[in-house]
């Protein structure tokens, strides 16, 4: 039972959470977690993932289907028995005990030795570098201080997982960047599982190797970060990841010669045309003829006429000018924001580009990159059919 | 010009109310005390020989008001912790909502608001020796109020169970303060509920437990009406407490003098103990 | 922690259906099981502490509603055989309790609007207004809290004497119109309230009294809800100050004229006691419906004060 380190492999089986008759926190929720996975649970907020967390943990109960921890149906096991260690959103450090006691209370009320306790203690203090406030109460700690006596209150046991309810999302933004780094060194070296619960894509996409988008309860797609940006399933997945996010247009469909399908923008003052080729405008042609869809292209897929030039996709948009009403420069690119159909489009260009609020350009869509919405359901029609 | 004043007046105005009286009742009263404190004086109360501090001489050399010190000390030490210790279970008893909480609740409460007086009445018929609920409850025979042994324990428990009222509430208060979410970790962690209790509740509640331990202190000093009531001081005057040592120095034997300088004592204690503990939550109790 | 031992440890899937429901029925059960004794413990633990902290008032009660003939018994004696009102009627009939009730429902509602008038007056001074010495004279009320009765209880009997004002009601009441904790909980209150609330009223016209009454008061329901309840209380409760400055039965309190009752021959015992029941009545009522209004203002403060 001491300090030995478990496989561990989670099953989440149809697992349901309502709150009240009409209200239900997780529904339908199915995934299996592997060992050694770091798998991320991203959404805006209430999507349920830190409930599905919780249920994981033992915090909540599950109103239907199955948790199964190495095999064992564990819906009834209560939060001791499941060997887990969990790192709350408000770090949750016992305010009465040190920096010290804080860490060895696991360890204390498993009535492990003394002498083993403070090796233990001093090894994980080391590791996080926060051996010099081991004496500290945490009221005299700083908002990253206290983080690290969480991480580290949890890793000193060798649990079956670590439950992370968004660690990070209560620190400045230059300290997350930071601590981002940080937890993935320690995902290496410890070498055991972390479940990890973020609103924020950017740690999502950053941290993860299996992440899981969810929304108003429901799995809304689960992969590898760069699978998922690439290839979302649906409209919310695309415009989820991503910053600044996916640009959507509403276009009608119009197959024209030479195996084009062109996407004519609505509501577009000048005609605004691009086109999709090959077996990807195919598909568009024979589905959606005359009829309408949403079209998505990332702002890092638009380029002005030079680039695009390059690029040789400068035939596949046509009278895409846009008059830039704003302007960011963020030293390793630009972004160009435009007005379109009452949105914003954001473009992003390389830093060395020039051009200014209130001068108009033409906008060159990379269309191979581009993806196409149904409007009534918002899949993305090309989602497994490449 | 006249506006000027009227506006440069008018904000103490407002205070003449409560000023007047604090002045009249509180701040003169308290000057007289100390005054009359060095004093013999007549029946009347009027202050007749001056005599420095003789009659503090006098307190501190006589057996009589030593024993008052003696027997307030056992009394408030029984009050304070008897009161706190009800005051605590019930407000862990009500820490969780259980199906009638409310109730419950109020009733713990309740105590705050009967009269010290009222329950004396109360408690003098629980523990008549043949009549009383506490005798028959028990099997046993004693004649609790008469016995020396006994007295003052008797009306520390009342005055315990009166002051359990009020703890309630500060402990339901201190308890609501405490993070949930400290309980959730250490259900990880793989504490059990007796575990949390004392490793997180108790600390938790050390904050409220200072400040009401405290007001029981010097609520417990100036307890009256429950003394005068069931033993009137005695028997053998195990229940004379300063209070009632000071009422039956002034209205009975008519020697404010001594009367006055026995409270301006128990304002010194007070004053001391009220110090002692805010130097002691400087220093220990650490949140 | 039977779960442990209870649960079959299966690979993911190897169940048939039935099984699986059988099993998930069977903790589910357990559970729902452990859960329900839990809550059966803390109630059975609350109603049994609950009977330990009102017995009390439960047996006041009891004895109250006892006709004197069944209290000297030796056996136990909890509830009344023949219950009856007459010990609350000879009550009244024996000492002028109708007149002990009037005079402390006088003094402790004067006392309670008179604190209210003095301390709103006062914290609004404190809060909204600026003057010299603001500080200092805060700090001089505050520190009229530390000091206790006895200090000043002889003092000013003998004030009260000399007026010639015993056994009246002025002198039950004059004394209390004003209190620290008061003035700390309305201006507590008052500093919620953003100044610009005072200073459009100022520039409207408004001279401060007509604020303080028709702007201010209003808004200070609770504070003022929370303070009349513990003042009158406490004012009904008062027993020491009555006892010194009141002799007459014209002008005793309840508190006072209960305790003339007091005598332990069988006859008395329960008339006593109805009379300490009805003069509980009032005081235990204004607490169970002022109840959450004076739990807010005690603690709308900081819970550390």
């Amino acid at each position: 039972m001491k300090g030995e380190k478990s496989m561990s492999e989670i099953a989440l089986r149809n697992v349901c959470k309502q709150f009240d008759p009409e209200h239900y926190g997780v529904k339908d929720f199915n995934l299996d977690i592997h060992d050694k996975e770091f798998v991320i649970f991203v959404g805006p907020s209430g999507c349920g993932k830190s409930t599905t967390l919780r249920i994981i943990a033992g915090l909540e109960e599950i109103t239907d289907g199955e948790l199964w921890i190495d095999g064992q149906l564990s819906n009834y096991l209560e939060p001791k028995d499941r060997g887990m260690s969990m790192v709350f959103q408000n770090y949750a450090l016992y305010p009465n005990m040190t920096v010290y006691g804080n860490m060895a209370y696991a360890l204390k009320i498993r009535k492990y030795p003394k002498e083993e306790i403070d090796r233990k203690v001093h090894e994980v203090a080391k590791i996080l570098e926060i051996e010099q406030l081991l004496d500290r109460r945490p009221a005299a700690l700083s908002g990253g201080q206290k983080q690290r006596v969480a991480i580290g209150s949890a890793i000193i046991r060798k649990p079956k997982a670590f439950l992370m309810d968004e660690p990070l999302s209560n620190l400045d933004a230059k300290l997350r960047a930071q601590m981002r780094v940080e937890l993935v060194k320690l995902h290496k070296k410890l070498d055991t599982t972390i479940i990890y619960v973020t609103h924020d894509q950017t740690e999502a996409m950053t941290l993860g190797t299996k992440i899981v988008v969810m929304k108003d309860g429901l799995i809304q797609q689960v992969g590898a970060p760069q699978i998922i940006y690439d290839h979302p399933v649906n409209r919310f997945v695309a415009g989820f990841l991503g910053s600044p996010s996916m640009n959507f247009f509403g276009c009608t469909v119009k197959a024209e010669e030479n195996n084009r399908t062109a996407l004519i923008l609505d509501e577009a003052p000048n005609v605004k045309k691009v086109y999709l080729n090959g077996t990807r405008g195919k598909l568009i042609a024979d589905k959606y003829n005359g009829r309408h869809v949403i079209l998505g292209i990332r702002p890092e897929d638009i380029y002005e006429y030079e680039e695009a030039l390059e690029m040789g996709i400068e035939k596949d948009s046509e009278h895409v000018e846009e008059l830039v009403v704003n302007r960011e420069m963020l030293g390793a690119e630009v972004i160009l924001y435009f007005d379109e159909q009452g949105k914003t489009l954001a473009v992003r260009l390389k830093p060395e580009n020039q051009t200014m609020v209130g001068e108009k350009v033409s906008l060159y869509f990379d269309m191979d990159k581009a993806q196409v919405f149904d409007v009534d359901t918002e899949q993305n029609i090309f989602y497994g059919e490449e | 010009m006249e506006n000027n004043v009227k506006r440069k007046i008018a904000p103490y105005l407002y205070l003449v109310p409560c000023m007047l009286i604090f002045g009249i009742f509180l701040f003169y009263p308290f000057i007289k005390t100390i005054y009359l404190s060095l004093y013999k004086t007549n029946k009347m109360g009027q202050a007749k020989l001056y005599v420095g501090l003789e009659n503090y001489k006098d307190l501190l050399q006589s057996a009589s008001f030593i024993n008052s010190l003696k027997v307030t000390l056992i009394f408030v030490v029984i009050v304070v912790l008897g009161g706190m210790l009800l005051g605590l279970i019930a407000a862990v008893l009500c820490n969780k909502a259980f199906p009638g909480i409310r109730f419950f609740s109020t009733s713990y409460a309740l105590p705050m608001a009967i009269a010290s007086s009222s329950a004396a009445m109360i408690f003098q018929i629980m523990l008549h020796p043949a009549v009383g609920i506490v005798n028959k409850l028990l099997g046993l025979d004693i004649n609790w109020l008469n016995d020396p042994n006994t007295a003052l324990i008797c009306v520390a428990v009342l005055t315990a169970w009166l002051n359990s009222g009020i703890n309630f509430l500060y402990f339901s208060a201190g308890l609501g303060n405490i993070d949930e979410t400290i309980y959730e970790r250490a259900s990880v962690d793989g504490a059990t509920g007796v575990q949390q209790f004392f490793s997180l509740t108790l600390p938790g509640l050390s904050p409220i437990m200072f400040y009401t331990l405290v007001v029981n202190i010097i609520q417990a000093f100036q307890s009256f009406g429950q003394i005068k009531i069931l033993t009137e001081g005695g028997p053998n005057e195990s229940t004379n407490v300063i209070v009632y040592s000071i009422y039956r120095d002034a209205f009975f034997n008519y020697r404010f003098g001594s009367a006055a300088a026995q409270s301006v004592i128990l304002f010194v204690i007070i004053m001391i103990i009220t110090l002692i503990m805010f130097r002691i939550e400087k220093k220990g109790v650490n949140y | 922690m039977t779960q442990i031992n209870d649960s079959v440890a299966l690979a993911v899937g190897d169940m048939s259906r039935e099984e699986l429901l059988e099993l998930k029925k069977t903790m589910n059960a357990k559970a729902l099981a452990k859960r329900r004794s839990r809550t059966a413990l803390r109630i059975t633990a609350n109603v049994v502490f609950a009977v330990l902290i009102l017995l009390p008032l439960l047996y006041a009660i009891s004895i109250a509603l006892m006709p004197s003939n069944e209290l000297f018994t030796t056996e136990l004696n909890l509830f009344p055989k023949n219950p009856t009102f007459s010990n609350f009627v000879n009550a009244f009939r024996t000492v002028p309790l109708l007149k002990f009730i009037l005079n402390s429902f006088i003094m402790a509602g004067c006392i309670t609007i008179g604190q209210i008038i003095t301390c709103s007056l006062a914290a609004f001074a404190f809060s909204f207004l600026e003057f010299k010495g603001k500080g200092i004279l805060f700090m001089v009320v505050m520190a009229t809290m530390m000091v206790p009765g006895e200090a000043t209880i002889i003092s000013n009997y003998l004030t009260v004497s000399s007026w010639g004002m015993l056994d009246t009601y002025q002198v039950l009441i004059v004394p209390y119109l004003t209190s620290a904790m008061g003035i700390f909980l309305f201006r507590q209150f008052y500093m919620t309230f953003p100044i610009s609330l005072y200073e459009s009223a100022k520039l409207d016209g408004c001279g401060n009294l007509r604020f303080i009454v028709k702007i201010l008061l209003p808004l200070t329901k609770s504070a003022i809800g929370a303070m009349a309840v513990y003042t009158f209380i406490n004012a009904w409760n008062m027993y020491m100050w009555p006892l010194l400055v009141t002799g007459s039965n014209n002008m005793r309190t309840v508190q006072i004229g209960i305790s003339m009752l007091d005598s332990v021959d069988s006859q008395s015992i329960t008339l006593m006691i109805a009379g300490v029941v009805m003069i509980i009545i009032p005081s235990i009522s204004i607490f169970i419906i002022g109840q959450k209004q004076l739990i807010r203002g005690m603690f709308s403060g900081a819970v550390k004060g």
